[in-house]
């Protein structure tokens, strides 16, 4: 027997969700505000570690090295600035992360989302490599007047565990990078599909 | 919070929530092709962002408009997030039912996984029509012209029905 579209919907209606299982409201008002909360802390920690970090550096250039050559001081400018300049994308993405409104229309919403992921990806593909460069060059810069202070086998360590440390991180970036790539592919499509007949 | 309190905030919540979650529960078991329990972290994930976006409420369209839009976006993003973790085969679900079930549960779950066959903007769309709402208001909800839209729901529904025919 063939069965019509409105059979189905017969079926669909039969299946009419209780009121009797929906759980308790205040257990997801609960989870919400927890939620929030833990993205705004995660959030904060990231932007506290690397503003923890440049403050070391500055305090370390400052305080403790009192670099002599301009080269050095130039090394040490590079490592602070990319570092700023990565806090700065940071604050940018939650500022932008924070202007989705779920409550749009789907291919409104599904545009908007679209719209900060290529923001992320020309922040990868450009900013973020940009970044990593010039904390590198700016490390290394710092060499020739470390080699004054440091015995060379302390320094052929120094560099050699940077490029190690260097290949660790370039990793984890590398697979967020991906994770966020595969995202804004799966973005790509849904906009085909939401845009064909 | 744009001038509501919080006590407002909560009422008004309590309430929505009182009366759409079984809709939205209902539309997120399709969406997750009938596997129960994602569905439920998807729904409690859609009344989060309806919490987080109440106060935001400006009134342009009813609550259960809006409550539709939350869910169609919280629906796409959460397979989005969760794409690797969400696959379900639909034959488990199907053959977990036809196993041991009744014969409206087994026909219910065969309705599931009819629905969890179309893609995901398709599902959305077609458990709208399911729960007949207009169809200018399920253009409004997509974004999509009514034109569209109409010419979208007829081919739905005749690759619904064939599909479950053919099941069948």
């Amino acid at each position: 027997m063939q069965t019509e579209f409105n059979d189905i919907k017969q079926l669909w209606k039969q299946d009419k969700t209780s009121a009797k299982d929906s759980p308790d409201s205040s257990a997801v008002i609960k989870l919400a505000e927890q939620k929030k909360r833990g993205t705004t802390k995660t959030q904060l920690a990231n932007i506290t570690v690397l503003v923890v970090v440049v403050l070391a550096l500055l305090a370390y250039f400052i305080f403790v090295a009192k670099f002599q050559l301009t080269l050095s001081k130039i090394g040490a400018i590079l490592m602070c600035g990319s570092i700023i300049l990565r806090i700065g994308i940071e604050l940018a993405s939650i500022f932008y992360a924070k202007r989705f409104d779920l409550s749009e229309a789907a291919l409104k919403s599904n545009n908007s989302i679209l719209n900060y992921f290529n923001f992320r990806k020309k922040i990868h593909s450009t900013v973020t490599i940009a970044i990593i460069i010039l904390y590198s060059v700016g490390f290394y810069m710092l060499t020739p007047e470390f080699s004054h202070w440091f015995p060379l086998w302390l320094l052929i360590l120094i560099d050699l565990s940077y490029i190690l440390a260097a290949v660790i991180f370039s990793y984890f970036i590398r697979s967020a990078i991906r994770r966020e790539m595969k995202a804004l592919n799966e973005i790509k499509r849904l906009r085909e599909d939401l845009l064909t007949h | 919070m744009n001038g509501m309190s919080s006590r407002a905030h909560k009422i008004q919540f309590e309430e929505l929530y009182q009366q759409y979650h079984p809709m939205v529960l209902q539309m997120c078991r399709g969406y997750m092709k009938g596997n129960e329990e994602p569905a439920k972290d998807l729904a409690q994930e859609v009344f989060i962002n309806v919490w987080n976006a109440l106060p935001n409420f400006k009134g342009n369209s009813s609550h259960k408009t809006w409550i539709y839009r939350i869910t169609v976006n919280s629906c796409l993003n959460y397979l989005r997030d969760r794409k690797d973790q969400a696959k379900v085969p639909i034959e488990t679900i199907e053959q977990k039912h036809t196993d041991e079930s009744q014969p409206l549960e087994t026909e219910i779950a065969k309705l599931y996984a009819a629905i969890g066959r179309l893609a995901e903007i398709d599902r959305l769309i077609t458990m709208m029509v399911l729960n007949e709402i207009d169809y200018d208001e399920i253009a409004q909800v997509m974004g999509l012209s009514s034109g569209n839209l109409r010419v979208r729901i007829h081919r739905i529904k005749k690759n619904l029905k064939n599909d479950w025919n053919n099941a069948n």
